[in-house]
């Protein structure tokens, strides 16, 4: 099971909006995986098989190895299923 | 009571920049006694730290700090603005509402954030908050009344 890891600034907002999103538009596509949201920093140092949050968070994580989603409107369901399907 | 109540609703609010705008919205917070001055300092500084990143969607900004940085309850407010104001968002630019909450766990703002952005994510019913003429008619398109 894919781990999927949302992130945020501070890891109370907009990441666990992301995170519902998220959940549902996987449960849409029938398919289940490990969900989780957190902080910029800690989500530096925790390992997942995809990363997502705002466009301009996640650039942060940009390392070359990890899995990126950046998204422009993070309440924007096509859009993260759109980018989600690449990966699942 | 309600965690966003017409009392933390304003529409109509002029600001000259986005730090102005976040000091609206925060002081309606301090009123309530939601959090502390300290906290409306911390909201923006974490714009100045990690970018125009709470323009969530189109036209909104969901504007907050940790509980650490002074809040006392959970609240919420609101403000619709009379000119819409840039954050520097690259795609969501111009905010025209602000709203600010305060969180004091990492639980229990949740139920208010779920339907933020349930109301958020239907393009249609965001145009009706944006459109809404008095901050009861706002408290209400938000889905607190």
């Amino acid at each position: 099971m894919k781990k999927v890891l949302v992130v945020c600034g501070n890891g109370l907002g907009s990441s666990f909006m992301m995170e519902i999103m998220v959940k549902n538009v996987l449960a849409e596509m029938g398919i289940s995986a490990e969900i989780a949201h957190t902080d910029l920093t800690t989500g530096k140092s925790e390992k997942a098989d995809i990363y997502i949050g705002a466009a301009d968070i996640v650039a942060n994580l940009e390392d070359g190895k990890r899995t990126v989603i950046g998204l422009r409107n993070i309440l924007d369901k096509s859009e993260l299923k759109t980018k989600l399907q690449k990966y699942f | 009571m309600s965690v966003l109540t017409v009392e933390k609703a304003r529409v109509g609010a002029f600001a000259n920049d986005w730090r102005e705008a976040i000091r609206i919205v925060g002081n309606l917070l301090v009123e309530a006694g939601d959090v502390k001055q300290t906290y409306v300092d911390a909201m923006i500084n974490a714009v100045e730290k990690f970018g125009p990143y709470i323009v969530l969607s189109p036209g909104l900004a969901l504007a907050h700090a940790r509980p650490q940085d002074g809040a006392l309850k959970v609240g919420l407010s609101a403000a619709l603005l009379k000119n819409p104001i840039d954050f520097g968002h690259p795609d969501n630019d111009p905010v025209k509402l602000v709203l600010a909450f305060s969180a004091i766990d990492q639980i229990s703002h949740l139920h208010v954030l779920q339907i933020i952005s349930q109301v958020f994510s239907d393009p249609t019913s965001a145009e009706r908050i944006y459109n809404s003429k008095t901050s009861k008619e706002l408290v209400t398109q938000l889905g607190f009344l």
